[in-house]
C-alpha cells in the first residue's frame, strides 16, 4: 500500500466546533487532496484532528500505516511529522524569514540547518528576503514563507488550511498554480481545506466533498464536476441549475425538450426528475431551439451569461458566445445538450 | 471690496498658520523647564556640588539604582506571572481576580508606605501584638525594618506591578492561538513553545510596562522620603529646600533625567515592535483548564498581590478613619477636599483644552513639526514631578527677583512673589506633566476616526471648525471623558509638584496626608488618604472595562 494518510470512520464532536461523522478516505503518496465544503461542514475540524490539535471521538487516523489518532490515543502535534500552513499564516513576528523557516529543524547541525534553509528559500524564490521580518512582506510572500517553514522539517504530509483565503483574487489563482507545481515537483503529499471550488479544482488530484460532517462524494475534480452523485454535490459544484421536470417511461421530457438516453433513464415508468443543467449545456439554436425570455444578461468578455425564464418560471443559465447579443425582455431560442446532463430521480412528489 | 476666492483662501490659510505657530509656541513653553534643567549643567558647579559629590551623590546613585533594580525584578515577577496565569488558564474566579489585580494602581506609593509603617513598624500594630503575646521587649526578636531601602522596594513593587501586568496580559491574551499551535506543529513541545514563541512575543509589552513602572519609581518622592531612603528625588528636595541651592538642585535633576531618558528610549523601542508583534487576526484564545489543586494554588498566588497591595492597606486606612472620625476636624477636611477637587478639575480642563488643540492641529497639518511637538509633550509624564517643579522654579524665581528689583527702583516698594507660589504656576506645572495623559487619550480616540470622514465632511462644505465641533468632538466624547478623568485623578494624588509650587498655606488632600504622616499622626492622615484611594479607584474601574475583556 502506498497510502500516506488514511482516515477510517473518523468522528469528531465537541462544543463550539462543527461535528464530523464517520469520515473515511485515503490519500496516496504524492497526491494532493482537498477537503471541500461549505463553512461549518467540519473540514477544518478534520484538518486540526490530523495535525493533532483536536481529539477524535471515534475511528482512527493513520500516517504511513501508523495510528496517530484514535479515541484512546493522541500523538502530540510536535511528534507527528505533519506540516501545516495556517489560514493566517501564523508566522512568528519576532523572527526573520530565515529564522522562521529554520524554527522546525531541530535535529540537525548548524551547517545542515543553513543548507536546508537555503534550499527552502530557493524553492520559494525569496532568497533576497531572508533577513526580513514577516511584517515587511506582502501577503503572497508571507504565504510562501509559511509554506517553506512547514516544508523545512520534511514532513510526511503537508496540511493547508484555506491557504489562499487571505490573498486577493488575482494572486490567488496564480499562487495556487505555483504551489501545486512546487508540491508536485517534490512529490509532496498534501491535504488542503477550502470552501472555494476554483481553488480545489486548481490544486487537487482528489476532492473529498463534505456535507454537514459527512462525506458527500470523493473523486477527481473532473468526476465531481461531470458526475455529481447527489443533489448536494450537483448544487455545490459548478454554476449549474437544477431544473424540476417530468419524464415518461421512455425517457421523453414531457415539456418536449428531448429524450434521455437509456443510461440516464432506465425506469419502467415515467416520473419526476431534477436535471442538472450547466450553462454550457444550454445551446443557442435558431432553428430547433425553444424561445425563452431573457430576464438577466451579464457580459463576461468572450461570452454572455443569460438567465432565461422557462414557461413554468424556473430559471436556466445559458452561456452564449458574445456575438449572440439579445436585449433583456427578448426571446432567445435554446436547446439542451441533454446527453451530458445529470439526472436525479426525485421520490414521490 | 470684492472678495475673490483666492483672497479668501489666503486669509484662511494665514489664520491656520497662526494657529499652527501657536501650537509650536505652546510646546516650546511647556518644554522650557526641561530645557532649563539641562542648561543648568552649563552653569558653574558650586561648592555645595563639591560637597555633594564627596558625600551624598554616591549614595543617591546607589540607592536610586538599587531601587530601580529591585522594583524592576519585583514588578516583573508579580506582573508577568499574574498576567500569564490570568490570561491563559481557566480557574474559578478568573475574571474577578483579573480585574482585582489592577486595584493596587489606586494606591499611591506614599500612602501604602505610611500605612505599612503603621502596621509593621516597631510601634506598629503587628510588633506590639508580638511583644504582648510573647512578653518580649523591643530588640529581643528579629523583625525586618520596614523603613529601609528593602521596604521601599516592596512598597513600590506592590503598587507598580499592575503596569507590567496590564500590558503583559493584553499581549498574552492577544497572541493568536495559531502562533502557538504552529510552533507545536513544527516539532516543539508546549514548554519549549512558551519560551521560544509566547514569551518573546510578549516581551515588548512586558518591557513597555516595566519602563512605565520604573519611571514611576524614579519619580517617587513620598515613599522614599517617608522611609528616609536617600535617592535623587529626596536629594533634590534637600539641596534646594534645606541648603537653598536651586542651581545645584537643578543640576541633580539633570542627572536624574539621564536615567529617565534612557527608560524613555527603552520604552519607545519596545512600543515600536509591539505593533508588529501583536497579531489579533484569529485571536480566539483557548484557556488551559487547571486541576483542582493547581487552580487553588493559582488563586492563592494571584490573591497575594491584591491583598498586600490593596485590601490590607485599604482596610487599615478604613479602620483608622472610622476610629478617628470623631476627632478629625471635619470642616478642615471638607476644605481640603474642596481645594483638591477644584484644583484637579481646573487642571484636567486646561489639559483637555490644550490636548484637543494640539491633536487637532496635528491632524490638520500632520507635518514633521507636529509629530515632534506631540513627542515633546509626551515626555512630560516621564519626567519626575520634582524635576518639573525645579525647572519651573528656576525662571519663576529669577523673574520675581528681577521684577522686585525694578519695582524697588521705580516705586520704592516690593511687589512680592508674582510667579512663584501662585496657583497659576502650579497649574502650569500640572499642564507640563499631565498634558501628555490627555493628549494620549485624545490621540487614541482621534486615530479611530478615519481620514475619509474628515474628507467627506470637508467635501460636504464643512469648515474646519465645523469639522471639530460636529464630527470630531461628538465621536471623541468617550476619549474626552477619559482624558478628564485620568488627569483629575493624577492631580489629586500628585505630591512633589504641589509640595514645591503650592501657594503659602494652600493645602490639598495629598499634602495634608503627607504632612500628617510625616508628623507620625497616622490615624489623622487616614481620612484624606482614604479619599485619595477611593477617587483613584474610578479610572481603575474604567481601564478594567476597556482592557480586560476576553474575546469571546
Amino acid at each position: 500500500m502506498n497510502e500516506q494518510l488514511s482516515l477510517n470512520r473518523v468522528s469528531i464532536k465537541y462544543p463550539n466546533t462543527a461535528a464530523v461523522t464517520n469520515v473515511s478516505f485515503a490519500l496516496p503518496r504524492g497526491e494532493i487532496g482537498c477537503l471541500l465544503g461549505p463553512s461549518g461542514c467540519g473540514k477544518t475540524s478534520l484538518l486540526r484532528a490530523i495535525a493533532g490539535f483536536e481529539p477524535i471521538l471515534d475511528g482512527q487516523i493513520k500516517l504511513k500505516g501508523n495510528i496517530i489518532s484514535s479515541p484512546s490515543f493522541r500523538q502530540p502535534p510536535e511528534q507527528r511529522s505533519v506540516g501545516m500552513v495556517f489560514q493566517d499564516f501564523a508566522l512568528f513576528p519576532h523572527l526573520t524569514v530565515q529564522q522562521n523557516i529554520g524554527f522546525g529543524i531541530t535535529q540537525a547541525t548548524k551547517e545542515q540547518t543553513a543548507i536546508r534553509i537555503k534550499e527552502m528559500l530557493d524553492l520559494i524564490s525569496l532568497q533576497s528576503l531572508a533577513q526580513r521580518y514577516p511584517h515587511e512582506l506582502s501577503g503572497g510572500q508571507q504565504q510562501r514563507v509559511a509554506l517553506a517553514r512547514a516544508l523545512a522539517p520534511d514532513p510526511e504530509i503537508l496540511l493547508l488550511d484555506e491557504p489562499f483565503s487571505n490573498l486577493d483574487s488575482v494572486r490567488r489563482g496564480q499562487l495556487a498554480a505555483e504551489v501545486r507545481s512546487l508540491l508536485k515537483r517534490r512529490r509532496i503529499t498534501a491535504l488542503m481545506v477550502t470552501h472555494d471550488q476554483d481553488e480545489a479544482f486548481a490544486m487537487s488530484d482528489q476532492i473529498v466533498l463534505l456535507d454537514q460532517g459527512s462525506v458527500a462524494q470523493i473523486g477527481s475534480p473532473k468526476d465531481l464536476y461531470h458526475y455529481p452523485v447527489s443533489i448536494f454535490a450537483a448544487d455545490f459544484i459548478g454554476a449549474g441549475k437544477l431544473i424540476n421536470l417530468e419524464v415518461d417511461a421512455a425517457g421523453n421530457l414531457l415539456n418536449g425538450w428531448g429524450k434521455l438516453s437509456n443510461k440516464q433513464w432506465s425506469e419502467k415508468s415515467g416520473g419526476r426528475i431534477k436535471l442538472l443543467i450547466r450553462p454550457d449545456l444550454v445551446i443557442f439554436d435558431k432553428e430547433k431551439g425553444h424561445p425563452l425570455f431573457i430576464v438577466e444578461k451579464l457580459f463576461q468578455g468572450a461570452n454572455y451569461l443569460y438567465h432565461l425564464a422557462m414557461a413554468d418560471g424556473q430559471i436556466l443559465s445559458c452561456l452564449a458566445p458574445n456575438d449572440i447579443d439579445h436585449a433583456i425582455g427578448d426571446e432567445l431560442p435554446v436547446r439542451f445538450k441533454l446527453d451530458q446532463a445529470v439526472v436525479f430521480k426525485t421520490e414521490g412528489t | 471690496m470684492e472678495i475673490t476666492p483666492t483672497t479668501v483662501s489666503a486669509a484662511h490659510r494665514s489664520h491656520w498658520l497662526t494657529l499652527r505657530n501657536m501650537a509650536t509656541c505652546l510646546t516650546a513653553i511647556l518644554a522650557m523647564p526641561l530645557f532649563l534643567i539641562m542648561a543648568s549643567l552649563l552653569q558653574p558647579f558650586s561648592d555645595t556640588w563639591q560637597h555633594l559629590s564627596d558625600t551624598l551623590l554616591t549614595e543617591y546613585v546607589i540607592n536610586t539604582s538599587l531601587l530601580v533594580f529591585g522594583v524592576g525584578i519585583g514588578t516583573l515577577l508579580l506582573g508577568v506571572s499574574s498576567a500569564w496565569l490570568s490570561a491563559l488558564c481557566e480557574f474559578p474566579g478568573r475574571k474577578l481576580l483579573s480585574w482585582a489585580l489592577l486595584l493596587p494602581m489606586a494606591m499611591p506609593a506614599y500612602i501604602i508606605a505610611y500605612t505599612y509603617s503603621g502596621i509593621f513598624d516597631s510601634f506598629g500594630i503587628l510588633q506590639i501584638l508580638i511583644r504582648s503575646t510573647f512578653g518580649w521587649e523591643y530588640g529581643d526578636y528579629y523583625f525586618p525594618q520596614i523603613r529601609s531601602l528593602g521596604g521601599a522596594i516592596c512598597m513600590l513593587t506592590l503598587v507598580l506591578y499592575p503596569y507590567v501586568y496590564l500590558l503583559a496580559r493584553v499581549a498574552f491574551s492577544g497572541q493568536s492561538l495559531t502562533t502557538f499551535e504552529s510552533s507545536r506543529n513544527l516539532g516543539r513541545g508546549p514548554w519549549n513553545s512558551f519560551f521560544c514563541v509566547s514569551l518573546p512575543l510578549a516581551r515588548p509589552a512586558i518591557i513597555a510596562g516595566l519602563s512605565l513602572a520604573l519611571m514611576e519609581t524614579l519619580a517617587d518622592y513620598g515613599a522614599v522620603s517617608y522611609f528616609g531612603v536617600n535617592t535623587f528625588t529626596t536629594g533634590i528636595f534637600r539641596t534646594w529646600q534645606g541648603l537653598g541651592e536651586l542651581l545645584t538642585a537643578a543640576q541633580l535633576c539633570a542627572f536624574l533625567l539621564v536615567f529617565v531618558l534612557s527608560l524613555i528610549l527603552f520604552e519607545r523601542e519596545s512600543r515600536k515592535r509591539l505593533r508588529y508583534y501583536q497579531n489579533f487576526a484569529h485571536a480566539k484564545t483557548k484557556l488551559i483548564p487547571l486541576k483542582k489543586w493547581h487552580a487553588a494554588s493559582v488563586i492563592i498566588l494571584l490573591s497575594f498581590p491584591i491583598i498586600m497591595g490593596f485590601l490590607l492597606p485599604a482596610t487599615q486606612l478604613t479602620l483608622w478613619a472610622i476610629n478617628y472620625w470623631q476627632k478629625v476636624e471635619k470642616v478642615d477636611f471638607f476644605h481640603l477636599l474642596l481645594n483638591s477637587i477644584t484644583l484637579a478639575i481646573a487642571a484636567s480642563v486646561i489639559c483637555l483644552v490644550f490636548a484637543l488643540f494640539l491633536s487637532f492641529i496635528k491632524r490638520r497639518f500632520g507635518g514633521h513639526r507636529e509629530l515632534v511637538q506631540t513627542e515633546v509633550v509626551k515626555l512630560g509624564y516621564a519626567v519626575p514631578g520634582t524635576v518639573i517643579a525645579v525647572g519651573i522654579m528656576l525662571p519663576a524665581g529669577w523673574l520675581d527677583q528681577k521684577i522686585n528689583e525694578l519695582s524697588v527702583l521705580w516705586i520704592d516698594d516690593t511687589l512680592g512673589l508674582i510667579f512663584s507660589g501662585t496657583l497659576g504656576i502650579l497649574l502650569f506645572a500640572y499642564l507640563a506633566r499631565f498634558l501628555s495623559i490627555s493628549l494620549q487619550a485624545i490621540e487614541s480616540g482621534m486615530s479611530t476616526i478615519k481620514p475619509h470622514l474628515d474628507e467627506s465632511a470637508l467635501s460636504l462644505g464643512a469648515s474646519p471648525s465645523h469639522l471639530l465641533s460636529r464630527i470630531h468632538l461628538p465621536i471623541l466624547r468617550p476619549s474626552l471623558f477619559t482624558a478628564l478623568l485620568l488627569v483629575f485623578v493624577e492631580v489629586l494624588k500628585e505630591l512633589p509638584i504641589t509640595l514645591i509650587l503650592r501657594p503659602f498655606n494652600f493645602n490639598t488632600l495629598a499634602i495634608r496626608t503627607y504632612e500628617l504622616a510625616s508628623e507620625e499622626q497616622l490615624m489623622d492622615a487616614a481620612l484624606p488618604a482614604l479619599s485619595i484611594v477611593a477617587i483613584g479607584l474610578v479610572p481603575v474601574l474604567l481601564i478594567t472595562r476597556i482592557i480586560i475583556q476576553d474575546k469571546n
